[in-house]
């Protein structure tokens, strides 16, 4: 083999080597970028999977509180109108027993007559009426012909009247004051059903 | 140059080959380190942080939306016409009455 062949095979030895040293590093390089690559996508899907969890919980509890505030500022709204129906219902009520006006003396009367039918019975000797002062003789002058001893009683009331018998065994709730706490209940959704539909709420 | 010479030549240029495969070594376990970093610091970033608030930011918006609708119907609930409060009493009078 001359001197040219040699350093020409040498030349081959070096070209060889170089070309295999510089395919390992760039395989190297391209293992390392995916190594980068694929840690960083997993940081980004494990962020967006807490992230969207945070969301939701955050949306969840800011949107319900503002939910459940708008709520009752609507509950506290309707309240106050209903509160100002009763207010002026109440004065009306007034003004009716007051003025003995015939749907007043027609309630006192059925009031009379549903007391007597609750509070009376064979072991009762005696009724005992309470009544507005002012109401005292026109209730009188409906208890002229009663089956039973009836006693009249000054009370402090609007109208309407309660009854019971001597022992306070039985007694009967008919005085206006009552009558409308006891029908408050239904009457709250009446008046709903009168005033809120059609205001949006 | 002679055969011995060539022979001396290829185990150089093995060494080098074995050389840069060292290297290459070396690139992967820095790349499997700083991937190792990358997933350790991942849990809080400030990145997280930052969406977070703006994403809050836009739920205060939505909120207070919310609430300003609330309020409006709230307001027109307490500005209901007073001809409708008297029917309404009115109603409450009959049943109290019972008329």
């Amino acid at each position: 083999m001359s001197s040219e062949q040699l350093e020409a095979l040498k030349e081959e030895i070096w070209r060889r080597a170089r070309e295999r040293a510089e395919r390992i590093l760039k395989e190297a390089e391209m293992e390392a970028e995916r190594i980068l690559e694929e840690a960083k996508k997993r940081v980004e899907e494990s962020l967006r999977s807490s992230l969207e969890s945070e969301k939701i919980l955050l949306r969840r509890r800011m949107l319900g509180r503002a939910l459940s505030e708008g709520r009752r500022m609507l509950i506290m709204a309707k309240s106050e109108v209903v509160e100002k129906v009763f207010a002026r219902a109440l004065e009306k009520l007034r003004s009716e027993a007051e003025s003995k006006s015939e749907a007043y003396r027609s309630f006192l009367r059925r009031s009379l007559e549903q007391a007597l039918d609750h509070v009376s019975g064979p072991d009762v000797d005696e009724v005992i009426v309470y009544a507005n002062e002012s109401d005292l003789d026109l209730i009188a002058s409906m208890i002229e012909n009663a089956p039973v001893s009836m006693r009249l009683e000054r009370a402090s009331m609007i109208g309407g009247l309660n009854a019971s018998d001597a022992g306070g065994q039985r007694i009967y709730y008919g005085s206006i004051e009552s009558r409308l706490e006891a029908l408050k209940p239904i009457l709250r959704e009446k008046i709903a059903a009168t005033l809120f539909r059609g205001v949006g709420a | 140059m002679s055969i011995a010479s060539i022979l001396l030549e290829e185990k150089k240029a093995m060494m080098y080959v074995e050389e840069a495969r060292k290297r290459a070594q070396e690139i992967i376990q820095r790349a499997r380190a700083e991937a190792e970093r990358i997933l350790r610091g991942s849990s809080d970033t400030e990145a997280m942080r930052m969406e977070l608030r703006r994403y809050e930011e836009s739920l205060k918006e939505e909120a207070e939306r919310i609430l300003s609708e609330h309020r409006a119907r709230a307001e027109r609930i307490r500005a209901i016409p007073e001809e409708l409060i008297e029917k309404a009493a009115d109603l409450v009078v009959r049943e109290v009455l019972g008329s």
